[in-house]
């Protein structure tokens, strides 16, 4: 059954049918939560708040975009606001620690490409972080992507280019050598 | 040269958070213990706020305190308009019996009925006089009720805002907690976090943000979580530390902090 189907019948209370939907779509939205969190207890948190609020908002979606779209855009809603208040929470935690501790900084061993690459994803901005995620590793085009982050697909492709150029520069020293 | 880095950064970004199989069941069952929960209460939030594309998050120099400071003038905000309430009802309960007997001169209307416009300074001793009932100095009992509501409707937005702040704070502790347990490494510094919760969890309890039965009860399993965890120290006993999860999960606390909380928040 296609998704509008599957919309009907869960409009109509069928709990089946809520099933099916969840089915068909999780996979998707848990690669891409995944991949944005770095955290299994995050991400499934995530996930869970994704599919809640799809629920419960089902009856608003107008089918202007694919049903995987609009999942698409709450579940990077969801997990852009979650990881903000994650990141707010862990900046309160640092300001509780001991100066003394923070200033304890050691030179550790250069890291190989692999970790220096994947730093710089996680150092992206948040909105250029989800792009390059959506795109270069989960396969979205910049028509999904667009309408998922709700900005144009130009303004997609813009920051698809400034994502990569960051990594670029991030990791220029190893080209070099 | 760019085409040479951009084909080594999608060769190296491949297992970047690379996912694990979708533990599809286990996220299903929550799913559908927060939607009863969402029918319940119908407190499913609704998303309200996006988050902006490439937002640059400031930094700011105490977080902290300035966090604790604004909830703590929040709450201190509400409760004196509370009692500022409190305080006018008893003066103005008399004002609506006795309205036509008005002590003070009346200013006369276009329609020629009297209507009394209270000074401000009027207004102001009636608040800070005694509670004991008398007759009041000016302003018609319709007058009174408009002020009244929205006096008390700055109030209620006081709380609520005092409470979705606390609540989206707990949630991130809490999640955070959750997953230092899970991979063995909690730091110290979350049981002093517990206890500035715990803190700001007793005086909403306490205030009117308990008042209302569903946030009340969220707030008291909350209190119970979070007393745990402060009372834990790091020395403690791991299987301690599992059994406040649990009580977590048994208890639903984050699901229901997550529909309780609006989004943006």
């Amino acid at each position: 059954m296609d998704d509008r189907g599957l919309i009907a019948r869960v409009l109509a209370g069928d709990a089946t049918a809520e099933r099916a939907l969840y089915d068909a779509h999780v996979d998707r939205v848990f690669r891409l939560v995944y991949r944005m969190a770095g955290d299994l207890d995050q991400a499934q948190d995530y996930v869970q708040e994704t599919f809640i609020r799809a629920f419960s908002r089902l009856a608003d979606f107008r089918g202007e975009s694919a049903l995987s779209t609009w999942l698409g855009s709450i579940a990077i809603s969801v997990t852009l606001n979650g990881l903000r208040k994650v990141k707010r929470f862990r900046q309160r935690e640092v300001a509780l620690e001991d100066a003394a501790e923070l200033g304890r900084v050691t030179r550790e061993a250069e890291p190989d490409l692999k970790t220096r690459l994947h730093g710089a994803i996680d150092a992206l901005p948040p909105g250029y972080r989800a792009v390059f995620v959506m795109h270069d590793m989960e396969g979205y085009t910049h028509e999904e992507i667009a309408a998922s982050l709700g900005v144009q697909p130009g303004t997609s492709k813009a920051q698809l280019f400034r994502a990569r150029a960051r990594l670029r520069e991030a990791l220029a020293d190893f080209v070099t050598d | 040269m760019d085409d040479r880095i951009d084909d080594l950064i999608r060769d190296e970004a491949r297992d970047y958070n690379e996912p694990p199989a979708t533990p599809t069941e286990a996220m299903w069952v929550a799913i559908a213990a927060g939607r009863r929960e969402g029918r319940k209460d119908g407190s499913i939030a609704p998303i309200v706020a996006e988050v902006p594309i490439a937002r640059s998050f400031r930094p700011s120099v105490l977080p902290f305190f300035r966090l604790g400071v604004g909830i703590a003038a929040l709450l201190a905000l509400g409760i004196g308009i509370g009692r500022w309430m409190e305080h006018g009802k008893s003066v103005q309960a008399p004002a609506v019996a006795q309205a036509p007997a008005t002590r003070m001169p009346a200013a006369p209307t276009d329609s020629g009925a009297t209507a009394v416009t209270p000074r401000p300074e009027e207004v102001g001793r009636e608040l800070a006089s005694s509670a004991s009932p008398r007759t009041p100095r000016g302003g018609s009992p319709a007058q009174f009720v408009s002020r009244t509501e929205r006096r008390s409707g700055a109030e209620a937005a006081a709380y609520d805002f005092a409470l979705s702040q606390h609540l989206g704070q707990s949630e991130a502790f809490l999640t955070l907690f959750r997953s230092s347990v899970r991979s063995g490494r909690v730091d110290p510094v979350a049981y002093a976090s517990a206890r500035q919760l715990l803190s700001t969890n007793r005086l909403l309890l306490d205030s009117r943000a308990g008042a209302d039965p569903a946030s009340r009860q969220l707030l008291q399993d909350l209190e119970l979580v979070l007393a745990q965890i402060a009372q834990l120290n790091t020395a403690g006993d791991s299987s301690d530390v599992h059994i406040v999860t649990e009580d977590m999960d048994r208890g639903d606390v984050l699901p229901r902090l997550r529909t309780a909380v609006p989004a943006g928040i």
